[in-house]
């Protein structure tokens, strides 16, 4: 089989087509004949049709494509559509060898933080695991929304309230025991033999108030990913079960309640008064699994969270050259973030304006949705005119789920802002149609059943001035 | 409200009571916990009186032609509302507190407690009875809940502790109200007690809010539909606005708040604020809303599509307009304070200033929420905009009131103008092409509205507008079905009401019938009948309004029009036809992408699931609520 080449101090990116996730490969031209390869997730949605082959197919893919070698593995965060891939296709990755795994992090069994932050959502999860549990036999209208969630999880989270995915994540810690944990900002990382490339850290932020944002609003207060026990969910969660809110010995009775014990009658399916009564009278009003439903934002807000801690890279391919960027599936918190981020070169001060200005191909964050790509300090930002999209993204599995995967609005404006060099893995390279940019776009690029390889070649070697809508090549800060 | 009945059943003769006295928390608990405020903590309204049972069958009063079959039991349990206070996240319920007790009638009800639930019963009976009362008032009616499957539902059921979570709502659904409770997790522990427990059934603010969602549901089911990002704000601003100039209703609190802030209700106080402590519980600095404080962008009303966002332009709007008023109604108080250089002297006002300045102030916030609640009968059926609300609120003042002494309407067209909010099609912002227009009828056209006015009329003859709330109801949906079937049978008939409606093509249902007052001429109450008619069509993501038409299966959603006629009951005259064309390509648009997604809001909801519809459409406040984290 044919190997994944890119010219020298390029960069060509294999973009799977298996469905609902991201697999991307990325080759790195050393030299003609020399290529370093970097694996950026691999995943795809719970529920996709024959899964399992699908990602071995992806997996021998990448095995003949980089010659059983990885010099980076990337894992973005853990949800399934994501790292799936390492369980349904254990045997196939287990031929592959990794000189290093990067996560964010927020996986980082050494932060204090990235501990918190993973016991929070255990307990969040836990917590979904029951509600569904209590929810009794007819799905009440908020288990749609952690179906969605569990989606994400994995298949285990209803049966034990643990995500699946952590065994994947598991798995790749102990087969490939080099790892790095990515923190944004400080010194772009590098990988071997290709000093000229550079990997910027971007996200997740270190900054706990924007891991919480899911939304462009200022408003709303994140409130469901606190502190289990004190928290505003500690009550709920305490009623479920799952985390006894505790806050003062005196509490500390069996069950949490809000008033003095005097107060509280026997359980009202026991005794019968004229109150139970009145309630049971009219069935149709009954509320004994309303209080239930706020599982189902726990379910969201989870999600949310989970999609900010993406490690979040920026590629380099030379100094003041080209960019490449893989958000994974941050969300507006992490994308606010980087403006407060900056690295330090060995002469230069590098900013994240500079970098999406000169971003010529960017991995659309979350499969398209409206959320997972701001617009005025992101999408807007990124002017050069060369922008390349790619969307890893299935069209009919999104709207099976009835999700809104891609956004209608951002989809017109990425077509706008690449003048038509949008790649939808679903359905492949963009119809030229008789439009000479696509068809030199088409030109370019390859494409099969299984992927479209995309080169970006460097400008200091296509030897033509780049071409910027907006500011040309941005100008180095001066010296300090 | 009925009025009370004047025979005595007493044996010393004594009138039966008016009103019942509770004492309540006047906004929420957190004004116990500061010196500052610990003066106004707690308040005590009158609530209408409903006989307890036993005094009932005492005094012999349940004879037939009362028909009262809702005397005031536990729970409390009313004509109006039941309190059933079950806790199933707890899996208790409380003992309902019984208010005929005597030691309790004596004492104006239990003391304000947050640790005990039965005060917690007494406090949303209280104020939920409160705000229907002042609903009514305004309305001239009696209030109905939304009827469930065609069914008369008596009572709002509340639930003051159905939920564990920073969360109240109501359910169209069940008819029924749901308080949250919940640990407190301040920014600033000094504000509020970390982990300690927040009852939203304890604030008056979100009891009222709840109810007003409900009391709106009740006068017109199709607004909790969201078919343009107007129609759920709407909701959520009206809600508020109910809930915040009841705030004036409060004495205590009103001449507190006047005497502090020394007459200036712009600066920072309790009157404007929503939801003090739930706000500081959830995280903020501050109350959840507040009516106060922004400068007037015109062009926020463009971008902001969350709903309790963009119904806060609206309420800043409504507040501008009564702010402006309450300073044309106290410019010669304060001349007078002044000896006419308008500046105060420094320190506290006089007293009798004080209370002069609340008594406006009450004054004129009853004005401005009865003219908004009034303006409910003459919005288009389906589809509200900010812009309808304004027409519909000029033209029913100008209906009730013809001679605008203190400018109420201009105060209004002002304020909302300040706020980018007017009605697109109008053709200036003057009072004159505000008001609704009239029929634009030929004679042949006038001839047949004055058959359906006649006919109606009949049926309103000897309507008794404060009667039993189930003949009422019973009443209204005969007069629906005579409706329909005068407009079906009638030869001719339906090619003559055309406006906003294609009688050809779709079905018509009658979907509401009922009486609203006006001022006549010489200042006598007369009476109009408001008919409200409205089609359907199916709608589709990805069809044009006539592609859709030719498509089958199940629609994305249903696209509605229709019209509301306003008819003189004496004459037959059709006075105003409001309507919302079932042709109207534009509006179609605007649904379809909204559905779409393209003006959804911002939350992550957006990306999973449709705007709500079928069974979510039932919860759509539980959802609208959830979405934001707790912001009721």
């Amino acid at each position: 089989m044919a190997r994944l080449r890119a010219a020298r101090s390029g960069c060509t990116v294999r973009m799977y087509r298996h469905g609902l996730g991201d697999c991307f490969l990325l080759a790195f031209g050393v030299s003609q004949r020399t290529q370093r390869y970097m694996l950026i997730d691999c995943g795809v949605l719970l529920g996709t049709p024959n899964a399992e082959a699908r990602m071995q197919a992806v997996v021998k893919n990448i095995h003949d494509a980089t010659g059983g070698h990885l010099d980076a593995l990337v894992i973005t965060h853990e949800h399934w559509d994501h790292v799936s891939g390492f369980l349904q296709a254990q045997q196939a990755f287990a031929g592959l060898t990794v000189d290093e795994v990067w996560f964010a992090w927020t996986e980082n069994p050494a932060s204090p933080l990235a501990r918190e932050l993973r016991e929070r959502r255990r307990a969040a999860l836990h917590g979904l695991r029951l509600a569904l549990a209590s929810a009794g036999p007819t799905p009440p209208l908020f288990a749609r929304r952690i179906e969605s969630v569990r989606a994400f999880f994995g298949p285990d989270l209803a049966a034990t309230g643990r995500a699946t995915t952590e065994d994947a994540l598991d798995w790749v810690k102990q087969q490939w025991p080099n790892h790095r944990y990515c923190e944004p900002g400080g010194t772009p990382l590098t990988i071997d033999d290709l000093p000229e490339v550079r990997f910027y850290v971007l996200g997740p932020p270190a900054d706990t108030t924007y891991l919480r944002r899911s939304t462009p609003t200022k408003r709303g207060g994140e409130v469901y990913l606190d502190d289990p026990h004190s928290g505003q969910l500690g009550l709920y969660l305490a009623a479920l079960g799952a985390a006894p809110a505790v806050r003062q010995p005196y509490q500390a009775a069996e069950r949490f309640l809000p008033f003095n014990e005097a107060y509280h009658r026997q359980s009202f399916d026991t005794e019968v008064t004229e109150i139970t009564d009145r309630y049971r009278s009219e069935p149709w009003r009954q509320i004994d699994a309303e209080w239930i439903g706020a599982a189902g934002e726990l379910a969201l807000r989870l999600d949310a969270h989970t999609n900010n801690t993406s490690l979040v890279l920026a590629i380099e391919l030379g100094r003041g050259d080209k960019v490449l960027l893989f958000p994974g599936d941050a969300q507006v918190g992490s994308w606010l973030s980087w403006n407060e981020v900056g690295w330090h070169g060995e002469d230069e001060a590098i900013t994240t304006a500079d970098l999406l200005a000169r971003t010529v191909l960017y991995k659309v964050g979350h499969h398209g949705s409206h959320n997972a790509t701001l617009r005025e300090q992101g999408l807007e930002r990124m002017t050069n005119a060369e922008l390349i999209a790619l969307i890893p993204v299935d069209r009919e599995i999104a709207g099976r789920m009835r999700w809104r995967m891609p956004h209608e609005p951002l989809h017109e404006r990425l077509t706008q802002k690449t003048l038509g060099r949008l790649v939808l893995s679903d359905t492949g390279l963009p119809m030229a149609a008789g439009d000479a940019v696509i068809e030199a776009f088409r030109g370019q690029c390859a494409q099969t059943d299984l992927f479209t390889d995309t080169p970006i070649i460097p400008w200091n070697r296509a030897r033509s001035a780049p071409t910027t809508a907006g500011s040309q090549r941005p100008r180095r800060p001066p010296r300090r | 409200m009925r009025a009370p009945a004047t025979t005595s059943h007493s044996p010393y003769d004594v009138p039966r009571p008016a009103a019942r006295r509770l004492r309540i928390y006047s906004i929420d608990p957190s004004l116990a916990q500061s010196l500052a405020t610990s003066a106004i903590r707690e308040t005590c309204i009158d609530v209408p009186w409903e006989d307890s049972v036993q005094g009932e069958l005492l005094s012999g009063a349940m004879d037939e032609s009362e028909e009262r079959d809702t005397p005031l039991g536990p729970g409390p349990c009313g004509e109006y509302v039941e309190v059933i206070d079950v806790d199933p996240a707890s899996d208790t319920c409380y003992q309902p507190v019984d208010l005929s007790d005597p030691y309790l009638l004596a004492q104006d009800g239990l003391a304000p407690s947050d640790g005990n639930p039965q005060f917690h019963q007494q406090m949303v009976y209280a104020v939920a009875m409160r705000t229907i009362r002042n609903f009514e008032i305004a309305l001239g009616r009696r209030a109905l809940w939304a009827a469930h499957e065609g069914q008369y539902v008596g009572r709002l059921r509340i639930y003051p502790h159905g939920l564990r979570e920073a969360n109240a709502y109501y359910s169209p659904g069940k008819k029924a109200l749901l308080f949250g409770y919940f640990q407190a997790s301040p920014v600033d522990p000094t504000e509020h007690l970390p982990g300690g427990i927040v009852f939203t059934c304890l604030s008056h603010d979100v009891i009222a809010h709840e109810c007003a969602h409900a009391l709106l549901d009740g006068m017109n089911c199709n607004l909790t539909e969201a078919s343009n990002p107007d129609v759920l704000a709407f909701h959520e601003a009206f809600a508020d606005s109910v809930a915040l100039f009841q705030h004036f209703s409060l004495p205590d609190v009103l001449r507190f708040e006047i005497a502090r802030t020394r007459g200036d209700l712009r600066a920072d106080n309790l009157l404007a604020q929503l939801a003090q402590e739930f706000g500081k519980a959830i995280g903020r600095t501050g109350a959840l809303r507040s009516a106060i404080g922004e400068t007037p962008n015109p062009a926020e009303i463009d971008t902001v599509n969350e709903p309790h966002r963009r119904g806060a332009i609206l309420v800043a709007a409504v507040f501008d307009a009564f702010y402006a008023i309450y300073q044309r109604r106290t410019a010669d108080l304060y001349r007078l304070a002044t000896q006419g250089s308008g500046v105060l002297p420094q320190g506290a006002i006089h007293p009798d200033l004080v209370a002069r300045l609340a008594n406006e102030a009450g004054k004129t916030a009853q004005h401005v929420l009865t003219i908004c609640i009034r303006a409910l009968d003459y919005l288009p059926p389906v589809d509200v905009t900010f812009g309808e609300f304004l027409r519909a609120l000029i033209t029913a003042d100008a209906d009730v009131v013809p001679d605008d002494e203190w400018g109420y309407r201009v105060a209004f067209m002002e304020a909302f103008r300040r706020r980018g909010i007017f009605p697109r099609e109008a053709r200036s912002l003057s009072e004159e092409s505000l008001r609704w227009e009239g029929p634009d009828l030929t004679a042949a056209d006038a001839a047949s509205q004055v058959y359906l006015g006649r006919d109606l009329s009949h049926q309103m003859r000897d309507w008794n507008l404060s009667g039993n709330r189930r003949v009422i109801f019973e009443r209204l949906r005969d007069a629906r079905q005579t409706a329909q079937s005068i407009i079906e049978q009638t030869r001719g008939y339906k090619q003559r009401i055309t406006r906003g409606l294609d009688l050809d093509r779709f079905p018509f249902e009658v979907t509401s019938v009922r009486p609203v007052r006006r001022a006549g001429r010489e200042g006598q109450f007369l009476l109009d009948a408001v008919v409200e008619i409205t089609q359907q069509r199916p709608g589709f993501v990805d069809a044009t309004l006539d592609e859709a038409l030719a498509r089958g299966g199940e629609p994305d959603f249903w696209f509605r029009g229709g019209c509301t006629l306003i008819i003189d009951v004496e004459t037959g005259r059709l006075r105003y036809c409001i309507y919302k064309s079932i042709n109207s390509a534009h509006r179609y648009e605007r649904q379809r992408s909204l559905v779409a997604g393209q003006g959804a809001g911002a939350s992550l909801a957006a990306t999973y699931f449709d705007s709500p519809s079928g069974e979510e459409a039932s919860e759509v406040f539980a959802f609208v609520h959830r979405g934001l984290g707790g912001a009721l």
